[in-house]
């Protein structure tokens, strides 16, 4: 069993509130991940897990077990760096072993560990070099094998791939998740990186400004954004947006923007319909593949200027200008449409997301899921 | 309608070519005459003092005043180092020397490295203020503080001692600078690594960021032994006997025996200088890696 509770954690550096109240549960072979930008406390959250930085306020639980007093070599996690950490002084094999002699492990034992590591990770060639002498990817799986070779309970990981190229990014990313399975354990990963959030997460908390914004499965966080600032930081290029008005047009109920209007779809009916008695200014938000483009007017279809086409190989990307706002669509590579030439836009409507005055998706619940720049904190 | 300029032949680009390559290697000329000359005048300037007292302390006396002055004296005269040899307490103002220098640079390189790690790793009250003011010993000459020193060395009995030659000379901050900037550098993360895997705060200075600190320790240890070892006003003051003089000390001494023998002072200058200059010349490069340590991007 290892499961992680984090309940109302906080830390202050001076002025400055780097996480906010923060509350998550983390369960037993969890791969919970951990997004957002750059200082959006994510690595400061899983400091304060590992004990290498003081909680402000709030507890952590390991295993139902208080841990904000607790040393960090006595809360079973193992941590992987950004940079690794590697101690450059010593070879991989007194790397690896490390841990082991620092908890009085008897040599013969500490061999056979080190060797059985070094052929889960492939590093068995290796081990009378030094970190220096190791290329990035081998760097990577030392500082990993020095973490599972204490089988702790909870595996911390800060942004691990983020020194490889890109290649090597996506083939590391494919052997941590086989050796999660492998291995087990509760992973609590660290990344700005939204697609090996997409990839290895069984869930990703997204976060900014020290505050979660939502938590949920990948395709669940990307069908189902709570907020703009989740909408457009979750996919990649990032959802298109429109400033606009509900209105009411012959008892059918329409988004409304400068040079175009679009009703409503039944499923974004009912929580709209909330937003009429108060603030009508509301935020359109349409992904990419979810736009449908014609080089003939269409019924029902909006008419565009194509701004720019870029084809990326198998797909091309088409940025169109819609009134006096801009969106962006992905099609099939085709001939028929030009820069700076009218194009005829269709969204497709049941894949429509509709995002209140402060940004909050309509069909989130709006006790829990903060505004995109709010500094309030939530309790996920 | 649009002309279109014609084509060169390859001979016409070869010789452009070679016009552009001999006029770039013109000016490449003239630099380097340019930068080599300044060096040349600046390194003979440096060296030109030490290469006289040298061809000094090879002559004898009386040729010292000869006109016109001859540079390199032939047949060279060796009893100024003789003399100095066999001088009854020269061995001892070197023990001295040997002694006190030794002294200064192994505690300093105990003792200054922990004052950095904490300076550098650690938190706690006032560390800024205190830091602050250790640096700003550095601004404070030994002029202004000799005589309440030299009256604590001798209240606390250290007169004509080693410990009164040693003390004062490890309280010198630049040790504690140089490191704290040196460990500053190291990532955090390889302590933080250390502190997961069960390591201790000693251990982790001891075994995780002291042994990364050489070049520091070395430039520490060869600025503090030349340090002591050419020192001469602290060792004037707090040592007025000869049997504990230091070189230096006992070498101005010459002047009031011997009526300024300044062939036997050179050569005194030059036993003086010559380990200095051998331990420099030994540990040149991490003297320099040391010194140049936080100027470069790990």
């Amino acid at each position: 069993m290892a499961r992680v509770e984090i309940v109302e954690v906080s830390k202050r550096y001076k002025s400055v509130l780097a996480v906010n109240n923060v509350s998550l549960d983390v369960r037993d072979q969890e791969f919970l991940v951990l997004l957002g930008p750059s200082g959006c406390g994510k690595s400061t959250l899983l400091k304060m897990v590992a004990g290498l930085e003081e909680i402000t306020s709030g507890e952590v639980y390991i295993d139902d077990r208080l841990v904000n007093y607790v040393a960090p070599k006595d809360r079973d996690v193992a941590m992987v760096f950004q940079n690794y950490a590697l101690y450059p002084h010593m070879t991989v094999f007194d790397n690896l072993s490390f841990p082991l002699r620092m908890a009085g492990e008897k040599k013969d034992i500490i061999k056979s560990k080190v060797a059985e590591v070094a052929r889960i990770l492939g590093l068995d060639g290796l081990l009378d070099r030094r970190p220096e002498q190791l290329s990035g990817g081998q760097r990577q799986r030392v500082a990993l094998g020095r973490a599972i070779i204490r089988q702790p309970k909870v595996y911390l990981m800060d942004e691990p791939l983020s020194n490889l190229d890109a290649l090597l990014r996506v083939q590391t990313r494919e052997e941590l998740l086989r050796l999660h399975k492998r291995v087990g354990g509760t992973v609590i990963y660290v990344t700005h990186d939204q697609v090996e959030a997409m990839t290895m997460g069984d869930r990703i908390v997204v976060m900014r400004d020290g505050i979660v914004h939502q938590v949920g499965e990948p395709q669940a966080v990307y069908n189902q954004p709570a907020n703009t600032f989740v909408a457009t930081f979750i996919g990649s290029p990032a959802m298109s947006l429109f400033d606009g008005q509900l209105q009411s047009e012959h008892g059918t109920l329409v988004f409304a923007a400068t040079g175009f209007c679009i009703p409503l779809p039944g499923r974004l009916r009912q929580a709209a319909l909330a937003l009429l008695g108060g603030d009508r200014r509301v935020t359109l938000g349409v992904r990419n593949e979810h736009v449908q483009l014609f080089s003939v007017p269409e019924p029902a279809a909006i008419e565009a200027r194509t701004l720019l086409i870029e084809p990326v190989g198998s797909d091309m990307y088409v940025r169109l200008a819609i009134g006096d706002q801009e969106c962006l669509a992905r099609t099939e590579p085709r001939s028929d449409l030009q820069e700076g030439a009218p194009v005829w836009v269709r969204f497709m409507l049941d894949k429509l997301h509709l995002f209140d005055a402060a940004g909050r998706n309509v069909l989130a619940p709006a006790a829990t899921t903060p505004a995109p720049t709010s500094t309030a904190a939530v309790l996920a | 309608m649009t002309t279109v300029a014609p084509a060169r032949t390859r001979g016409q680009v070869a010789e452009i070519r070679r016009a552009a390559e001999r006029a770039h290697l013109r000016r490449r000329l003239l630099w380097w005459a340019l930068a080599y000359s300044v060096l040349i005048v600046a390194g003979v300037a440096a060296i030109l003092p030490f290469l006289y007292v040298v061809s000094l302390s090879l002559k004898h006396t009386e040729s010292l005043i000869e006109y016109p002055p001859r540079w390199i004296p032939i047949p060279p005269y060796y009893g100024n180092y003789a003399a100095i040899i066999h001088h009854d307490l020269f061995l001892r103002w070197f023990l001295n020397t040997l002694i006190v220098a030794s002294s200064v640079t192994v505690i300093k390189l105990v003792i200054d490295p922990m004052a950095g790690y904490a300076f550098a790793k650690m938190d706690f009250p006032f560390k800024e203020s205190l830091f602050m003011l250790s640096l700003s010993m550095l601004m404070i000459p030994l002029a202004a503080t000799l005589i309440p020193m030299y009256l604590l060395v001798r209240g606390l009995g250290f007169q004509n001692t080693y410990p009164g030659l040693i003390l004062p000379g490890l309280a010198a901050p630049m040790g504690i600078f140089l490191l704290r900037t040196f460990m500053e550098q190291l990532p955090k993360d390889l302590e933080n690594a250390a502190r997961l895997d069960g390591a201790s705060e000693p251990y982790i200075f001891a075994r995780i960021i002291l042994p990364l600190c050489k070049p520091a320790l070395v430039t520490l240890a060869i600025f503090t032994f030349l340090t002591q070892w050419v020192a001469f006003v602290w060792p004037l003051v707090i040592a007025p006997d000869p049997n504990m003089f230091l070189l230096t000390t006992g070498l101005s001494s010459f002047k009031a025996q011997y009526r300024v023998d300044w062939g036997l002072v050179a050569a005194g200058m030059v036993l003086v200088l010559l380990p200095t200059a051998v331990a420099f010349v030994l540990f040149m490069r991490q003297f320099i890696a040391g010194s140049l340590a936080g100027a470069l991007k790990q």
